[in-house]
């Protein structure tokens, strides 16, 4: 233990011993009045001269003077024990010179002195209580007392006796006979009161030192729940196209779930929740490393699959403890509503449709950070507006109620189906029901939920230039398409295999929605977060190019048409082809990222 | 769209200057199937096109069949581009080419 540490003064250390004292001096001197008035009143006869009666009034007088100065001062101030104490040990003196067979009143300072968890001030009371008891019998002798108690030893007969010859001698034979077995007492319970004294304060300063240690060792938990609730997204920008909502509930301070969300492009948001195994600090390190490693993939704009593989890669070299994570994670096209996801030994998600909850069940994937060469499969489904997904993890299903049940899948199902379609509302429900459900019990897992509404499709406000197409305005088309491109610093490469399918997609217009006679043709070509994208409309009849069958070059030379031939070039070129039929247009949408 | 057209020694070489798409494919088209009777092989210079069509590919699938009984058709001087595209179409396995020169 340091100094530092000493310094530090637990509470209640000088105010709470003080009062004691000075609740003990005010009994004792209401205790004495009490006797002065019975005295007064003849209800108890005074045996003694009056020098009983007087001194009884000065203790209690003392006592009282000593119990209104500490209710005057503050409680604490350092002298006020010193007050409390010498009035105790005055009246103990005078006492013992008195009613000369009182010693032992002595041990009431002792015992008092305990209270202040301070040796050296124990150690000082036992010395002066020591050297007033010695000084006692001389007073005694002064005051013409003897002890009664040993009169008959002195005299031959029993009764009042009379003893002359006052001297030293008698004094000494007070002290051998009296004081001396008197004081052995006294060292002894004097010893036992410095030895608790101490032992006392030793142990409050080390509960002190566990509890300070344990503040600190909570302050710094304080500091890693706020962390953690920092790693987890806020608000996500978008324009009302789908909203997010998520709740997490930690069992400790610090928890091994976490979920994400993010706009991974203009047009893409990936959801991720997982669940560490174990709990804790552990957990909650283990899991901001996977969060961290998924985010830096997911910022590298692999797809779910490969964002699931690397991140297992790099858990799988750092995981001493053989710790995992179970995750689901989804990529959602804003514009198309397609998801790719990917399980990895994750509860697999509900997906709300219609007022109905069904799980997205696939073959499981392994979980992350324990096998190097795991390979992850992703999966795709389309959402349509209005779906809602729900995102939780087993902290939910497996939250215990009352009765020592779980809460279960099936009620959970039964729940979401029921919740409407607010991403908000529905982890408000699912939360209150998990409540009552619970009642009581302590939450042992942590809870997380996450979901996911999509409203409607998002549709980007494109800047169509209008066209009549015909072979005469082709290449100014194709002029305008690179042109756009070339002005927003799109790579010559790309450029160029956009060129390419641009003049298979004009054809094939020109041939299937205009039977080569010409019409309208609109071009809107945009760039944002890498990737190029240029969207054809045309008023012909609806018609889904991306329907043909890949052609086979051999049928080709047997039929020569151009058609869906060239929709297989756009395709392997593309990283999307994406049709649609709008508003009375053939819409057809190609991306390329660089 | 630019054509030169050569015949020597019954083989006709043709070397467009420009793309080969939907709207110039048709230009190549009559050329070669008005000399295609009279010539034993074509040879295609494709140093001069910087991209091909789908509609170029089938006036090449075109004069393909056109000489199937004789004695073929070539193409040279195919940039990486055009490369890419014929490769991506499954035209490398079928057609004799040549790379640049």
């Amino acid at each position: 233990m340091n100094t530092g540490v000493r310094a530090i003064s637990f509470p209640g250390s000088e105010e709470k011993p003080n009062r004691t004292a000075a609740l003990v001096c005010a009994a004792l001197s209401v205790f004495l009045l009490a006797y002065v008035a019975m005295v007064r009143m003849n209800m108890i006869e005074d045996t003694n001269h009056s020098w009983t009666y007087a001194s009884t009034l000065i203790c209690s007088v003392i006592l009282m003077s000593a119990v209104i100065l500490y209710a005057v001062s503050d409680g604490k101030s350092w002298w006020v024990r010193y007050v409390l104490m010498s009035s105790i040990m005055i009246t103990a003196l005078i006492f013992c010179v008195i009613m000369t067979s009182s010693y032992l009143v002595f041990v009431l300072p002792m015992i008092l002195c305990i209270l202040y968890y301070n040796k050296e001030f124990s150690i000082l009371m036992s010395v002066i209580c020591g050297a007033l008891m010695l000084l006692e019998p001389v007073l005694s002798y002064y005051a013409d007392k003897v002890n009664l108690n040993y009169v008959d030893l002195i005299g031959e007969s029993s009764g009042t006796v009379m003893i002359s010859g006052w001297g030293w001698d008698s004094i000494e034979f007070q002290l051998v006979n009296y004081t001396v077995p008197c004081m052995v007492i006294f060292i002894s319970i004097s010893m036992l009161a410095i030895w608790l004294t101490h032992s006392g304060f030793e142990n409050i300063m080390r509960y002190n030192e566990t509890a300070l240690r344990k503040a600190a060792i909570d302050k710094e938990l304080a500091i890693a729940s706020d962390i953690q609730r920092g790693m987890l997204p806020g608000e996500i920008p978008g324009k009302g196209d789908f909203s997010i909502s998520a709740r997490m509930l930690t069992a400790r301070s610090v928890g091994g779930d976490f979920y994400d969300f993010l706009k991974a492009d203009d047009t893409h948001v990936a959801l991720v929740i997982a669940d560490v195994s174990g709990k804790g600090t552990p957990a909650a390190l283990f899991m901001a490393s996977a969060k961290s490693a998924l985010r830096s993939n997911l910022a590298n704009g692999l797809q779910p699959d490969m964002v699931m593989k690397k991140t297992n890669q790099i858990l799988c070299d750092s995981n001493r403890e053989k710790l995992f994570v179970t995750s689901w994670l989804g990529i959602i096209d804003l514009e198309t509503g397609r998801m790719s996801y990917v399980n990895a030994g994750h509860n697999p998600p509900f997906l709300i449709r219609g007022g109905k909850a069904e799980k997205l069940i696939d073959p499981p994937n392994f979980i992350l950070g324990r096998k190097k060469r795991a390979e992850y499969k992703e999966h795709r489904i389309t959402l349509q507006p209005g779906d809602v997904l729900f995102l939780y993890t087993d902290g939910v299903t497996e939250a215990v109620g009352a009765d020592k049940k779980m809460f279960g899948e099936s009620r959970l199902q039964d729940l979401l189906s029921g919740a409407g379609e607010d991403a908000g509302g529905i982890i408000e429900t699912v939360d209150s029901e998990i409540r009552k459900f619970v009642g009581d019990v302590e939450r042992s897992d942590d809870i997380t939920m996450v979901t996911f509404a999509l409203h409607r499709y998002m549709r980007e406000e494109l800047e169509f230039r209008d066209f009549v197409l015909d072979r005469g305005s082709y290449a100014a088309v194709m002029s305008h398409i690179r042109g756009a491109l070339e002005s927003s610093k799109c790579p010559e490469n790309v450029i160029r295999d956009i060129e390419v399918c641009s003049s298979e997609i004009l054809a094939n217009i020109d041939m299937y929605a205009y039977q080569e006679k010409g019409g309208e043709l609109g071009v809107a070509v945009s760039l944002s977060d890498r990737k190029a994208k240029v969207v054809f409309r045309d008023r012909g009849p609806e018609y889904n190019p991306l329907l043909k069958d890949n052609p086979d070059v051999e049928m080709r030379i047997k039929d020569h048409k151009v058609g869906g031939f060239g929709l297989s070039i756009v395709r392997k070129m593309m990283d999307e082809v994406i049709y649609s039929r709008e508003n009375g247009y053939n819409v057809l949408t190609i991306k390329r990222g660089y | 769209m630019q054509i030169d057209k050569k015949i020597e020694n019954g083989t006709l070489t043709l070397t467009p200057a420009g793309s080969i798409d939907y709207v110039t494919a048709p230009e190549m088209d009559e050329i070669i199937e008005a000399e295609a009777p009279s010539v034993r092989s074509i040879i295609i210079d494709m140093a001069g096109v910087p991209y091909i069509s789908s509609a170029g590919l089938r006036t090449i699938l075109n004069a393909d069949e056109l000489m199937e009984d004789k004695d073929g058709i070539r193409l040279k001087n195919v940039n990486n581009d055009v490369m890419s595209i014929l490769r991506m179409s499954g035209f490398l396995d079928t057609l004799n080419i040549i790379g640049p020169e």
